[in-house]
């Protein structure tokens, strides 16, 4: 594979010339262990340099489906093709990926320079390359002169860094990382979330991630994988999940959702009536939908509007909370409960438990979710 | 819970007691004994270097100390050699956990039968018409049977398999600590099986060897039964040599050759121990 | 979709992926071989038991219990295994009394020269046995205690000593220390505290130590051979010296027993539940 510079709008070339990222194509692949089966019919296609997440809870399947795609696990049914060229069971060692792995699995006796440059080595790089590359490595990820320290005097996010530069310098096609920031503490796991879009955005490596954060998921991907129990349930922008969840579970894994429960009504061009508890509601369809199905309608906290009591859904405040940013309404509405953010400036009106308000939305804010 | 000093004071006591009279005494007095002298049927309480003397201008104290080193390094060794392997199959090629717990116990159940009786089975497998000897007749290796007792090689073969749970078991706790992820980095970058073992496996697991040869050489140097039943007059180590000279009373001599066992005993220690330290730990 | 896909299987591929499978079958194989190998003489032994002559031939001729019944017939080795027995019983307990409190001390105290202590409470088990033994015998000489079972029992406890403090002081560190805090919390003293809280808590552990120390106590052969004088044989000695005169197989007969009776006192154990990892036995 020659390497031809991939320049992106709004980066410098990199003069490491990266070939551009790979795509991955994953077809149908179940994995399964003993009885339990731990990925379930998965298909998706990652583009070449794309920042794709898969983002799902413990156990959903994400970790195994990018073994699978490293090779260290081989699917039972189904294949992975990078590039085009199907996989099968090719180990690890002869596949055009590499892995930052969630302990990181530095060698513990070797230094710095030695892990980084450990892949190079087994290429048989002559060792004046070797040294130029893993140089170069140091200064992607901003280590210079701590190449002969051990491992174990390094930091946690100066650890992160040189798992990073071990797998970067041998200019994988597709980098696996597989919840690589889940040790950190939040400040220099956000700080990381900036370099690994950087990173990604500079080399035009294709970043396959795998995380059950789901902010850091939104915050830095392109496109999002969400799993769970061994299944793909959507895979979309950011925005795309977040506006239009296309399940229940989705929705609720994805910020925070109200879901009311009901069965469609009516469905117009745009829009569905839903009949719910709280009255008939209208909400945005997805495609779909018949009369009859029983479905839930997904309304954002934040685009709950509250009002004095009158007219419209009437609700009870049960419980406020104060985050600066917004207060958090608990509200009853009959038998619904109801979670409302409302953005707070000085002069906002509060209300507080025992009063009664009336409970709005924008039908376009809305949007009607099926099960699965 | 934070123990005061008096209760722990108080919690060692009975063990720095029971030590400090069974044992730290025995050994002094034992040391002491090293420094009377034998002769004409009774030990003289003088204090001389006399009888050290004579052991050192022996060449048979020579003799009998290579024999003693010479046997339990090649034992070591062996065991090192047949017990890594064992320990590197058990602990990466038997996925249920049910089978690898039985297996471990099958290794380790040696132990908790008297040595008398573990040597007596070589007795009976190493003698000419034993197992051994049948079974490699019947295969056709050799013709006439082997000569496997009452010489070293019995011993050697006898000793080694004493000594294989001791090196299997530093070596597999090791290499269970080792974190998976290791060798799959090592493979993800590029090293195929042999380069993984040699770069990442194999240092690692030196603490274990290390560890391993450590308990197998000192327990080697120090094996009474097994060279006395199975050795014949021919293999002369240093524990024999001390049990002789007790037993006809030359205390001295026997205190002697007990504390050259002894030190060489804690110089391995101390040697393997220093070897340890280096290592890079896992 | 992309375009038809083409499959690569470099003949390297396929090289690796047999070498892969060889290397499996050979570790596999040596496994096996290593456990036939470490139960090789025992199994000989018992099968040994069973034959139907006094001499060593492979396979025996015939099956016969004979030796069983010759067994029975010597009253020396009844003896012999009463007196380990009892000497194994009373040495596991009192190692077990001072371990338990030592291996407490050692965990949970914090002092100076807690490792050097630990070194030395540790060192028997690296001590070349027949020194001890023969230090035991002086010592013991010079006492005027010598025969009987007390100078047996007293060294057994310090050479078993090693094996309950390491197996108990293992189980202790896995503790949560929070229950510990809780009881004096709630006002319990130090010795209640250690006798309600933190003993019951490890009583696998002391039990798994305890037999272990048993088998240990009842094996011993190097550090007592000095110490009995034919009237106070252990069973082990009794076997010994046995086997230096005759080779038929009651010593076979009397081994197979012994077997049984160490995989029963194992089996105690096992059902024990959760004792301490006996891998912990040894040093790192």
């Amino acid at each position: 594979m020659a390497g031809s510079l991939q320049v992106l709008p709004g980066a410098a070339p990199r003069a490491s010339g990266a070939a551009g990222g790979a795509e991955v194509d994953v077809r149908t692949v179940t994995k399964r262990f003993g009885t339990v089966v731990a990925v379930s019919a998965v298909s998706l296609t990652v583009r070449g340099g794309e920042f794709f997440s898969l983002l799902g809870p413990s156990g959903c399947g994400k970790t195994t489906t990018l073994r699978i795609i490293g090779g260290f696990e081989h699917a039972d049914e189904g294949d992975v093709a990078i590039d085009g060229r199907l996989m099968g069971r090719t180990p690890p060692n002869r596949r055009e990926t590499n892995m930052v792995f969630q302990r990181l699995a530095l060698f513990p006796h070797y230094s710095v320079f030695d892990n980084i440059a450990f892949g190079l080595r087994m290429k048989r790089l002559s060792e004046t390359e070797v040294r130029r590359r893993v140089n170069e490595a140091l200064e992607l990820v901003r280590l210079v002169g701590l190449e002969g320290r051990r491992i174990g005097e390094l930091s946690g996010g100066q650890q992160q860094r040189v798992a990073l530069a071990r797998a970067l310098v041998n200019r994988p096609r597709v980098l696996l990382l597989d919840e690589p920031l889940s040790a950190l503490d939040l400040k220099l796991r956000l700080q990381m979330q900036d370099e690994l879009k950087r990173l990604q955005r500079e080399l035009g490596t294709t970043f396959l991630y795998v995380t059950h954060d789901q902010g850091e998921a939104l915050a830095m991907s392109d496109r999002i994988g969400v799993m769970d129990g061994g299944r793909l349930l959507q895979v979309g922008t950011p925005m795309e999940i977040y506006e239009r969840p296309a399940t229940r579970f989705v929705a609720n894994f994805i910020g925070d959702a109200n879901l009311i429960d009901g069965v469609v009504e009516q469905v117009e061009e745009d829009l569905a009536a839903v009949r719910t508890s709280a009255g008939v509601v209208r909400a945005r369809r997805q495609g779909g939908e018949q009369p009859g199905e029983a479905v839930a309608v997904c309304v954002r906290p934040e685009r709950l509007q509250l009002a004095p009591p009158g007219g419209g859904l009437s609700a009870l405040v049960e419980d406020r909370a104060f985050s600066g940013l917004v207060v958090r309404y608990r509200l009853a509405a009959g038998p619904l409960r109801l979670h409302a953010a409302v953005p707070y400036h000085s002069g906002t009106p509060l209300w507080q438990g025992g009063d009664t308000v009336t409970v709005a939305w924008d039908p376009r804010q809305a949007v009607v979710v099926r099960e699965r | 819970m934070k123990l005061s000093g008096t209760a722990v004071l108080g919690l060692l006591a009975p063990g720095l007691a029971a030590m400090a009279v069974l044992y730290v005494v025995p050994l002094g007095v034992y040391f002491v004994n090293s420094f009377h002298v034998f002769r004409d049927g009774r030990i003289l309480p003088v204090w001389t270097f006399q009888t050290y003397l004579d052991y050192f201008t022996d060449p048979f104290s020579y003799k009998v100390i290579a024999e003693s080193v010479r046997l339990s390094l090649v034992v070591t060794g062996l065991a090192l050699a047949i017990g890594y392997p064992v320990a590197y199959a058990l602990q990466t090629r038997v996925r249920a956990t049910g089978t690898r717990a039985l297996l471990a116990l099958l290794l380790f159940s040696p132990l908790l039968v008297s040595v008398v009786v573990r040597t007596y089975g070589w007795l009976i497998l190493l003698a000419s018409q034993g197992l051994v000897n049948t079974a490699l007749r019947a295969v056709g290796v050799i013709d006439e049977p082997l000569s496997l007792l009452f010489n070293t090689r019995g011993v050697v073969i006898s000793l080694t398999h004493i000594m294989l749970p001791f090196a299997i078991f530093p070596i597999y706790s090791v290499m269970g600590r080792l974190d998976r992820d290791l060798k799959d980095a090592a493979t993800d970058l590029g090293a195929g099986w042999w380069e993984a073992f040699r770069h990442v496996t194999l240092p690692l697991t030196m603490p274990g060897v290390v560890a391993g040869a450590l308990i197998c050489f000192t327990l080697a140097l120090s094996a009474f039964v097994t060279p006395r039943l199975l050795g014949g007059g021919r293999v002369q180590v240093l524990p024999r040599m001390v049990y002789n000279n007790t037993v006809e009373i030359n205390w001295p001599a026997g205190a002697v050759s007990g504390l050259v066992l002894l030190a060489l005993s804690m110089a391995a220690v101390w040697a393997l121990n220093a070897v340890l330290r280096r290592l890079p730990s896992v | 979709m992309t375009a038809p896909a083409v499959q690569v299987r470099s003949p390297v591929a396929v090289q690796e992926a047999r070498a892969a499978a060889v290397r499996d079958a050979v570790l596999r194989t040596t496994l096996l071989l290593g456990v036939g190998f470490v139960l090789l003489p025992l199994a000989i032994v018992v099968v040994y038991s069973f034959s139907s002559v006094p001499y060593g031939v492979f396979p025996p001729p015939g099956l016969s219990l004979r030796w069983y019944g010759h067994l029975l017939g010597l009253p020396a080795f009844r003896a012999a295994f009463a007196r380990s027995a009892v000497i194994a019983l009373l040495a596991t307990g009192l190692a077990l009394g001072i371990g338990v409190l030592g291996a407490l001390a050692l965990v949970r105290g914090r002092f100076r020269g807690k490792e050097l202590l630990r070194g030395f409470l540790l060192s028997p088990i690296v001590m070349p046995k027949i020194v001890l033994g023969v230090g035991w015998f002086i010592f013991f000489a010079r006492l005027g205690l010598q025969g009987g079972i007390l100078p047996l029992v007293l060294a057994h406890s310090i050479v078993v000593l090693p094996f309950v403090i390491t197996i108990v002081a293992a189980n202790l560190v896995g503790l949560d220390v929070a229950l510990e805090e809780a009881a004096q919390d709630l006002g319990a003293s130090t010795p209640t505290v250690l006798w309600r809280i933190v003993l019951p808590q490890i009583r696998a552990g002391v039990l798994t130590a305890g037999v272990l120390a048993f088998i240990v106590s009842f094996d011993q052969v190097e550090s007592s051979i000095f110490l009995t004088r034919g009237e106070n044989n252990t069973l082990p000695i009794e076997m010994f010296l046995y086997m230096e005169k005759w080779q038929d197989p009651t010593i076979a007969a009397l081994s197979t027993l012994l077997i049984v009776f160490a995989a029963a006192l194992v089996g105690v154990v096992l059902l024990a539940g959760r004792g301490a990892d006996v891998r912990r036995l040894f040093p790192r």
